[in-house]
This record gives structure tokens, sequence and C-alpha cells, in this order.
């Protein structure tokens, strides 16, 4: 941690485990921008997964145990940012109905709550950052992934944020605020029918002739490069902060080889 | 053995919680606590409420025109009728408004206590509602309900001064006239339509396939 | 009709697969979301009816047994009969009954989801009488003898070419050489048969949009007029409706009304809105000589308990299923039952049984675009993941589910052994994929790479890196 005197305060970043195992290059691209922002990135080692995937399909033990873990990893940091609506709203809506009636940790889990920010949220309202001297050329669409739009009301920040990127035109897909299909472990109960959403997202995405889209979600933009890829198409999958980072163009797009 | 009524009334007590008696007063107290004296969020106009009216009513595919005064009614239904394959016999609907109209020859006219023979009927609407240009229909001694339904071509009279703002200014009406609410008390919005092939609007379902409003200017 | 929500899988692949099915899925989109949104945005204060409407529905259902008893004593001063029916069979009982006693032979009926939920149209059959379903959607879905895949629309499904040839079969005994006729000539041959059945029938039985306790009414809402034509025509009115329609008075009627057409159809007002009070006056030159209504509990009264309560505020507007992209890409009949997409997600298992209706709760991805519309405000994903932890402590969840999530919480719960072992597997996978980026088919991971390919990890992961970064930063 590199303690400077300007700094506007310790963020903890909440990688998220999809980011973790399969795109560090969000998680310091991330970083990058919050360090840009002017605040001091930890990222503390006892954090694994939010627990999701326990809580949406009814375990809530585990995912109560998780919680807690969450919880006690976090204690002390002034914010913690997450570069996912997804999990993000895992914190800030369900830890807190999860742990509504245990007295020793609701309100623990309501002032995470309240600490913790969606990356291109907290860029845009906490940090009312102004990014320049930022060049992308080309045509992006944006995919609004479903937890980040409607429980963590994210659609206008990353979208602001990118009208700042020179050369960059943002073209809007049909249906943007559609699911893709991802949901979790839903898209391996159900793969038929999650095959139908993607492949229904990845039309719209090409009727824009985008040559890149955008998300602020890996699960679906996992979804949505894998569908692309496995039907060949061009098009290319970042995560939001990739490009708002500026190292889309030296790391492989998701689903790419390096080469 | 208690009755379906009594097992599950009692099963609303028992899954609310309930350990008092039900009681009228409470529900209206916590009603009040709940919903406040406000009403509910309604739509909105810029200009006069007949004009609203008039403009919802068009959207719905119904036609209109305009008298001067109630005998006027029966050259206005002749010019309606006049490019329309529904013969010359109009039924009326017993009602004493209908009773001022001069008709002209060319019409024959026929009072209705029903719609069964009626292919183009001729009723008279309470009031017009602003909010969603519908006619209000009360069912009674002078407006047969079937009449509305049957016809192919349903007329309808109605006052310029009876058009109110909203749903609620209905019921206010209503509850004026006292007593229950009529038997059948119909909004009007158009003729009937269907979209049940392939989400394609079609006009004349069952009901009416035009509706068309006469409306009166004057008090007489 | 019997559940078959038990069968979702192969329904849903059997429907994933059918053309004609897909094509008039993409109608459901077209017809209605586009619409229902123009109206929403035009109204002053939306989101302060939607809360309005979740109000009048919680204060209702909080003191359903005070406005039940004040409806059914309105209604009988009106002069009407009221009944209730604890069962499906009660339901069935009841109205037979009605019919026997009017020895009526021909019954026409308005579209009742509640009366499909009884199967009603079966009782009626075993009883011997004619019953004509008259909203066009039923009745194509009743001469196809199929349950009705859309609480709204419940023909969505049929294309115009299916809708000939049933009318060809059904009207003309085949004898119509035309493979695809115009929708004006198959509405109007429609009109023609059912104004014969209207004309004639001794008993009409329709659903309620809602019942206002304040004056012992219900709302009936139509395009056709068929429900008009229903219940003023023969000479006894059967309604039949669930115990959650009712609210207090007729201000709150207006609340109802006004998010009901807009989320259902949208449209600020159907053509026919129709309050419906008792039998025909003396005064009356027509109508019903007789008004009964059937109050069904059905496994209501049991959600009134706990959290499913809210589910009862549904006011049956079917924007849930348009706006739900599951229900777009499979349709309503995969569901198994008469209520599909989001709320049949949730109303099959109270009224069905968990046990027989293990997929409705999982088959969601929580995207939440059916709570964002719902008029009255129902949290259906947060419903959906309730019934899962149901399943899941009532031991429903599929072991192979219940088995990943344990391996996966053992590791989530212990953040060294995770960091270890994700470091392993990934530094393995990455170095496998980095060439290609991508792999078309991994062990265990079949249900993803049916269809996708599978985006390769980059070298190492997050945090190893993170750290790595540190040590150099302080170094
Ligand atoms: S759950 Fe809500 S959106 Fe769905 S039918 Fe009921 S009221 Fe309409």
């Amino acid at each position: 941690m590199t303690e400077t005197t300007q700094s506007r305060g310790t963020v903890a970043l909440f990688a998220t485990c999809l980011v973790d195992l399969f795109r560090p290059s969000v998680g310091f691209a991330s970083a990058q921008l919050l360090e840009q922002a002017g605040y001091t990135v930890d990222v503390p080692e006892a954090q694994t997964c939010c627990g999701q995937p326990a809580y949406n399909n009814g375990d809530h033990q585990h995912a109560t145990t998780i919680a807690k873990q969450v919880i006690t990893a976090f204690r002390g940091y002034d914010y913690i940012v997450v570069p996912s609506g997804s999990c993000g709203g895992t914190i800030t809506s369900h830890y807190p109905d999860l742990l509504r009636d245990d007295p020793q940790w609701a309100e623990a889990a309501r002032e995470l709550a309240g600490r913790t920010w969606e990356l291109t949220r907290f860029l845009v309202e906490v940090a009312q950052m102004e990014l320049t001297g930022l060049q992308h050329s080309g045509v992006i669409t944006y995919h609004d992934s479903c937890s980040g739009l409607r429980e963590m009301g994210i659609r206008d920040q990353p979208r602001a944020l990118l009208g700042a990127v020179e050369g960059l035109e943002l073209r809007e897909m049909a249906d943007t605020d559609v699911c893709c299909g991802f949901g979790g472990t839903f898209c391996v109960k159900y793969p038929e029918i999650s095959e139908r959403l993607v492949s229904n997202k990845v039309d719209n995405i090409e009727a824009t002739g985008a040559d890149t889209v955008l998300a602020g979600d890996l699960g679906c933009l996992f979804n949505i490069a894998g569908r692309l890829k496995r039907l060949d198409k061009p098009v290319r999958a970042y995560h939001v902060a990739e490009v708002l980072a500026g190292t889309a163009g030296r790391d492989a797009a998701i689903g790419e080889g390096e080469n | 053995m208690s009755s379906a009524r009594d097992r599950i009334l009692g099963k609303i007590r028992s899954n609310l919680g309930r350990t008092t008696a039900p009681d009228a007063a409470a529900a209206s107290s916590s009603r009040l606590a709940a919903l406040g004296d406000e009403t509910s969020p309604r739509p909105v106009w810029d200009d006069d409420d007949l004009s609203r009216f008039l403009r919802c009513f068009e959207a719905a595919a119904a036609t209109w025109a305009r008298v001067d005064t109630v005998a006027d009614t029966g050259d206005a239904v002749a010019t309606y009728l006049a490019d329309k394959p529904a013969g010359n016999t109009v039924h009326l609907a017993p009602h004493p408004l209908l009773d001022d109209v001069s008709w002209p020859n060319t019409l024959t006219t026929a009072r209705a206590t029903h719609g069964r023979e009626a292919l183009v009927g001729v009723s008279v609407a309470e009031l017009g509602v602003a909010e969603t240009g519908s006619l209000v229909l009360f069912s009674g001694a002078d407006t047969p309900t079937t009449l509305n339904f049957l016809p192919d071509y349903h007329i309808v009279l109605l006052r310029m001064d009876a058009v109110v703002p909203h749903f609620e200014d209905v019921w206010a009406r209503m509850r004026e006239r006292g007593g229950f609410p009529p038997r059948s008390f119909n909004f009007i919005t158009g003729p009937s339509r269907t979209a049940d092939v392939e989400q394609t609007l079609q006009l004349g379902a069952h009901g009416p396939r035009s509706l068309h409003l006469i409306l009166v200017a004057a008090r007489d | 009709m019997e559940s078959r929500a038990h069968l979702f899988k192969p329904q849903a692949r059997e429907a994933l697969q059918n053309t004609d099915l897909q094509q008039a899925l993409t109608r459901v989109q077209e017809g209605f979301v586009g619409k229902r949104k123009v109206l929403v945005d035009q109204f002053p204060d939306f989101e302060g009816l939607r809360d309005r409407g979740q109000a009048i529905k919680d204060h209702t259902l909080a003191h359903l047994d005070v406005y039940l008893e004040q409806f059914e004593a309105k209604v009988r001063e009106a002069g009407g009969h009221v009944h209730w029916a604890e069962t499906q069979q009660e339901a069935q009982e009841i109205i037979v009954d009605i019919c026997r006693q009017e020895n009526a032979r021909m019954v026409t009926k308005g579209k009742t989801m509640a009366g499909e939920e009884v199967q009603l149209n079966e009782a009626l059959d075993a009883a011997g009488l004619e019953t004509v379903e008259t909203d066009l959607g039923e009745y194509i879905i009743q001469l196809a003898k199929e349950p009705p895949s859309h609480i709204i629309a419940p023909a969505i499904h049929k294309t115009r070419q299916q809708i000939t040839e049933l009318f060809n079969e059904h009207h003309h005994h085949g004898t119509l050489k035309e493979k695809l006729r115009e929708v004006p000539d198959l509405v109007d041959e429609a009109r023609g048969i059912l104004r014969d059945k209207f004309l004639n029938a001794d008993v009409g039985i329709t659903g309620a949009n809602c019942l206002v306790a304040e004056t012992g009414s219900m709302f009936l809402v139509t395009n056709e007029g068929n429900g008009d034509l229903t219940h003023s025509l023969p000479r006894v009115h059967v309604a039949i409706a669930g115990i959650e329609k009712l609210v207090p008075n007729l201000d709150d009627a207006s609340t109802i009304l006004r998010l009901l057409a807009r989320s259902a159809t949208g449209q600020e007002m159907t053509a026919y809105t129709t309050m419906v009070t008792g039998p025909a006056r003396a005064e009356d030159t027509d109508g019903p000589e007789a008004f009964h209504i059937v109050l069904i509990d059905n496994g209501r009264t049991r959600m009134l308990e706990g959290r499913f309560r809210e589910m009862l505020r549904c006011i049956r507007c079917g924007a849930c299923m348009n706006h739900c992209p599951v229900y777009s890409a499979i349709g309503g009949h995969a569901y198994g039952w008469v209520y599909p997409g989001p709320m049949g997600s949730v109303l099959t298992p109270m009224i069905v049984g968990l046990d027989k209706t293990r997929d409705l709760p999982n088959a969601c991805t929580l995207n939440g675009r059916c709570q964002s519309v719902c008029p009255v405000r129902i949290p259906l994903p947060d419903l959906l993941r309730d019934l899962r932890e149901e399943q899941h402590d009532q031991g429903l969840t599929p072991k192979t589910t219940r088995y990943g999530l344990n391996i996966w919480a053992w590791f989530a719960r212990r953040p060294r052994l995770y960091g270890l072992a994700a470091r392993v597997g990934i530094g393995l996978l990455g170095r496998l994929g980095r060439r290609r980026g991508r792999f078309r088919k991994l062990p265990l991971a079949g249900a993803w790479t049916a269809g996708r390919d599978f985006p390769a990890p980059q070298k190492t992961t997050f945090q190893a890196a993170w750290q790595q970064r540190k040590k150099e930063k302080s170094a």
C-alpha cells in the first residue's frame, strides 16, 4: 500500500471470484482507475466469493457464513468497490436481507452495504472522476447487466465515463436491458434456454455493427464472449474498466488468444 | 361440519395472526394510516376536459359529430349511416331524451328494450370521462345493457357538459344517486376489438364494429 | 388442467425447437412491451401509482376477512348470491349445481383464470353441459384442446395458419381449401358462430378483474365485449374470483384500473370496462335474473402467512411474462400449468406443490425485469429465491447442485486454500488455453460448452498477481 498525503481515502477492492480466477486485468484496471482518482487501493487477502451461488440456490446457510466472512474481511475501509453489479448487489441488497434477523450481524451487514459501490458508479458519483486524454478508436456497444441495472442503478455512469474517451462511438443495441442468459448457475442448469437468450443478445450486438461489446460484469461478458466465439464472430468483449483504464488494447479480449 | 365460508374466514384469521375479532373500524383507520387522505395519481392534461376526452375517444378508433340540440340528432345519425350497410332501421333505447329527436323520414325507428334485433342501436350516455375518453352508461329502465353490445353500429348521445375529468368524479356522481350502483355500469372506450389472432388488431370482435358519438352542445 | 410442471425441461426443449411457436413469441414483445412503455412514460407519476396499488393491496390483504364479509353483505343486499369454495372440487360442485338447478343446457364463458385453475370446463363437460369459451383466444384454444399459454392472450402461441386449420376443421368439416385466411375473415367467422351461442346460453360464467367491498361490485375488463355479452344475455350470471381480487372501495378500484390496462395491454382503458352489481333490477329491461359469485381459496389463505402474501397482490396483468426473457424464449406451455412466466413460477408451486414443480423456481436468471414492471411491485425474484430456499431446506434440490455447492463453499470459506488451488488450477488452464484464448470443450463444463466457448483465464489469479505487485512496489 502506498500511502500518500493526498489520498482521498482507502478503497478495498472486492475483485470478485471471476476476476480473480479468469481476468486479473479487470482487477488491475479497476485499481488503476481508483488510484488515478486519488484513492489508496487495498485488496484484502481474505476475499474469495461474495456467496451469491449459494444465496441464489437457496443455500442460505453457506451464504450466511460467507457473508460474515466478507463483512469481517472488509471492516474499516472507507469504501468497498466492486467491478461487478452482480456481486455488488449481493453485498448491498442481499447481505442485509440475509442477516436481517441476526442481532449480531444485521447492523454490520447494513453498514457494509452503505460503504459498498459498483466501480463505475463510484467513479462518477463519489470520485466525480473526469477522465482525460483517453483514446480508443472504434464502435462499441454496452450491455446493461441485470443486477447492475436493477439492483445498483447502473446505467448512465459507464456511459458518462465512456463519453470522455476520444475516438470511441457508442451505439446502443436493441434490448440492452434484457438479460443475456447468464444468470449464475442458471446457464448450466438450463443450458438450452440460456443459449437462446445469449443468441438473442449476440444478434442485437451484431446488428449495431459495433466491433466491441462492453459490460460491467464478467459473468455476462464470459457468456456473451463465449457465444460470440462459438459463432466465430469478430466482435470483441471487454470489461468496461479495461477500456477506461486504457488497457484494453494491451490485453487480449475475453476468449481471444495472445497473438 | 363448518361451512366453507367459515373455514376460509377462519384460515384467513389464523394466517393473519389475528387474535381479536375482525373490526371494520380498525380496518378503516389502518387504511388511513397506510394510504392517507391522498388520492390515486392520475393522468393530467393541459387543455380542457372536453378536448382531452375527444382526443382519447378518437385514439380508441371511435368517431363523433357535434350537434347543437338533441332535436338535430336525427339528421346526424342519418348522415353517419348514409355510407354504411346498416339498413335504415335504428333501435332506440327507451330514454326520454330521445323523445326530443326529430327523425328524418329516411330512417325508421323502433324502441328497443334489448339489443337482440338491433343492427343499429342508439343509447344515451350518462357521463364521459376525460382521462380515458370513455363513455359511461348506467343500465336501467331507459338504458338496456345489451343494446350497447349487440348492434354492429352503436351510436351514443352525450351532453357536452356531462364530461367529467376522472374516474373518481364518476364514482362521486354515482354516489349522489344514492343506493346501489346500477346492475351494469359500462365504461365504453371505442368499438369492440381483439388482437387474439397473431396480435393483429381487429375491430368488431363480438361487440359493435363501430362506435359513434353524437355530442350535444346545448342543454334544452 | 392437471399440472405438467414436472416436465418443464422436456417441454422447454420442445418449445425452443418449435418454429411456429418461436415465430408467435416474437409478437409478445412487439405487441405488449412497447405499448406499455409509451403509456407508462406518459403517465405523470406511474411510480406513485404503483406505490398506491401496492399499498391498497397490502392493506386489503391485512384485513381480508373484514372486507370479504363486507363484500358478501353488499352482494346479498343487491340480490346476489355469494358462494365460498375452499378447493377446486368445491368450486366445480357449486357451479355445476347452479347450472343443474337452472336446467341449463348451454353455458357461455368469458375468460377466467380462476376457472382454468379449478378446471371448470372439465367439470362442466363431465356434467353434460355444452360449454363455449367466448373470448376469441380462449375459443381458439378450446377448439385446439389446449390450455392457455398467456394469462392475457391465451392463444398467443397460435399462428394464423394453425387457426385457419382449426376453423376449417371445426366450422367447415375440413372442406375449405385455403391454408391461410386473413385476420378479419377469421375474426368475423368466429363472431358469427359465437353470436348464436351468446343469444342461446342459459348461464354465463365470467371471471372478475377486481371486487369492490364498498358496493359488492365486480369489474370485468375486456376488449372484445364477450364478457358483457356473457353476463348480460343469459338468465343467470355466475362469476368466479380468487379472494385476493378484493379492494375496499371504488376509488381504490380506480387505481387498479389505471394500473391494469396500461400494464396488461398497453391501453389507457380497454374497450369495455364494466362494473356489475347483483342481478338485473326490477326496472331493468334486460340483464340476468340471478347473480352468483364464487369466491375461491384454493391455497390462497395459506399464502397469507409469511412472505408469500406479497404474491396475493397480483392483479393478473401479465406484464411480468411479457418482460421475461425466459417466457419469451419458451412460451407459456412449457411451465406446465395455467399460470406461466414469473408469476406462475411463484404461484404454481404454492398451489400445486413445491415437490411437483421443482424446476419452476429455478428456471429464472433472477434478472429482475419482471419486478421492475409489476404494477403492484411484487418482488418476484426474491420470492423465487425464497422458494429455492424452501426446496433446499426440504431436500428437493438436485444432488449435483448440492454437491457442487458444498465443494465450492468449502473452498470459499478457506481463502488460503482457495487461493492456492485457484493459482494451481488457473495456471494450468491458462497455459492450455493461452494460444487460442478459449476452449471448445472442457471436462465438467459440458452444459456451458454445448453452445458457448469457454474463455481461457489469463496467466495467474488476480490475488497472486496483486501480491506480487505489492512485493515489487515495496522492494
Ligand atoms: S405478478 Fe405483477 S406483473 Fe405479473 S401478472 Fe401479477 S401483477 Fe402483473
